[in-house]
């Protein structure tokens, strides 16, 4: 999806504020939000790239409106509709319809520590073959999909060097959208800033991007 | 400037909203908000490209959330300052600075060719053509930090001339005061396919107006 969050290369955001000492949340809320995210990602209902992109989905002004979590909160109000966890009704008045069983949560507090400690690694352990080794000159696709993916509109049409491959990871590109994990290779592709920016920008300059298998043909 | 109105390609902002019998002004405010523009454009402290690029300055939240009237207004503010009309106190305020003269306004029918030339871009000058209709050219891969008219998604594509509309202005330059830098300019027509993809329609195409200093031979 050409969206409003494919922000590489984009002037006009403003400068970074860099917050010194940052605390992990800014507010009480937050903590909650990030709790409730685990609580109903147990539930098995989504993934996370279909998570990320949901966040995709926000209309662009309120996109660039509302904060890190607000966007966590907005996404996972939609997830827990589409879901069926939730009806739009219920999230509205904030009162269960009448007649909902009360559910047992997906995830006990005793599981906690361990989910958070192993987190939800993206790599998968099953044999692909690699279409490019390191050292190989490749091209991206150019595919401006309407779904979710990972390839930043910036390197589309783009010629880079494979540097390394990083094994074999779940697809996105699918995966966000329920359509299976199509286990592939993913390399570190490096680009010029020249390749991706034009003759102005600084000769010595690279961009290191991951790229799945998928998104590239022999340059 | 890789900004927020830079919009061709991108998915996500919903459908076209058809008005019918869509009229020139929706609020009064807005006819003022225009005239205002003309006005205050009598005084030839900057051109319709420096006008663009002060809207393509707004916040990008800002951008989004506003209405058309809303940018040109924002705009204009963000001009009469940068060009010394008026101070960023003095809007905040409502209120003159002390000592103020009172300035006699420059709209009169005197200023008619500089308010055409303002809105007319074509020039009538001798400047030689790098490109013919037929050629394949490729659109440059700039990504300049000020005003430019080629889209993001055009970039580094290869297309072919399909007529030369004649002599314009450059808005590149004239939108920072640079000059108006005089040039030809194409109908560019580009296939979907190159600009998006082999998912594409196959008999796609689009047509860019393209200056002479976007272009390469491809």
């Amino acid at each position: 999806m050409n969206g409003i969050h494919d922000m590489g290369g984009m002037h006009g955001m403003g400068a970074i504020q860099h917050e010194k000492n940052e605390p992990v949340f800014h507010e009480q809320w937050e903590g909650r939000a990030f709790g409730l995210s685990f609580a109903m990602d147990s539930f098995d209902k989504w993934t996370l790239d279909a998570f990320r992109h949901q966040i995709e989905l926000i209309p662009p002004a309120e996109y660039l409106r509302i904060r890190y979590y607000e966007k966590w909160i907005a996404a996972y109000i939609e997830l827990m509709i589409k879901g069926g966890l939730v009806s739009r009704a219920e999230v509205e008045s904030g009162i269960p319809a009448q007649g909902s069983p009360r559910m047992k949560p997906a995830l006990p507090a005793a599981q906690v520590p361990a989910m958070i400690a192993s987190g939800a690694p993206a790599s998968r352990n099953v044999p692909a073959s690699p279409h490019f080794q390191a050292g190989q000159r490749v091209r991206t696709r150019n595919i401006n999909p309407v779904g979710h993916t990972r390839l930043p509109r910036y390197a589309r049409g783009k010629t880079g060097t494979v540097e390394r491959d990083h094994g074999v990871f779940v697809f996105p590109d699918t995966n966000a959208h329920f359509l299976g994990e199509k286990p592939q290779h993913v390399y570190s592709v490096r680009f010029t800033a020249r390749e991706l920016w034009g003759e102005q920008v600084a000769p010595r300059d690279s961009v290191y991007l991951d790229m799945w298998d998928d998104y590239l043909e022999p340059a | 400037m890789n900004g927020i109105h830079d919009m061709g390609g991108m998915h996500g902002m919903g459908p076209v909203q058809h008005e019918k019998n869509e009229p020139v002004f929706h609020a009064p405010w807005e006819s003022r908000v225009y005239t205002m523009h003309i006005a205050l454009g009598a005084w030839r402290k900057w051109n319709i490209d420096a006008a663009r690029h002060a809207r393509e300055l707004i916040p990008p939240a800002e951008y989004l959330r506003m209405t058309y009237y809303e940018k040109w207004f924002a705009g204009l503010l963000d001009l009469l300052v940068k060009r010394a009309l008026v101070t960023s106190a003095e809007i905040e305020s409502g209120t003159p600075a002390a000592g103020t003269v009172k300035a006699t306004p420059p709209l009169t029918a005197a200023i008619r060719e500089h308010l055409l030339s303002y809105i007319n871009a074509s020039r009538n000058v001798l400047v030689a053509p790098r490109f013919q209709a037929g050629q394949r050219v490729r659109a440059r891969n700039i990504n300049p930090i000020g005003h430019t008219r080629l889209p993001r998604y055009a970039r580094g594509k290869t297309g072919t001339v399909e007529r030369d509309h004649g002599v314009f202005v450059f808005p590149d330059t004239n939108a920072h005061f640079l000059g108006e830098k005089p040039q030809h300019v194409y109908s560019v027509r580009f296939s979907s396919r190159e600009l998006w993809g082999e998912q594409a329609a196959p008999r796609d195409s689009v047509y860019l107006d393209m200056w002479d200093d976007y272009l390469e031979p491809a």
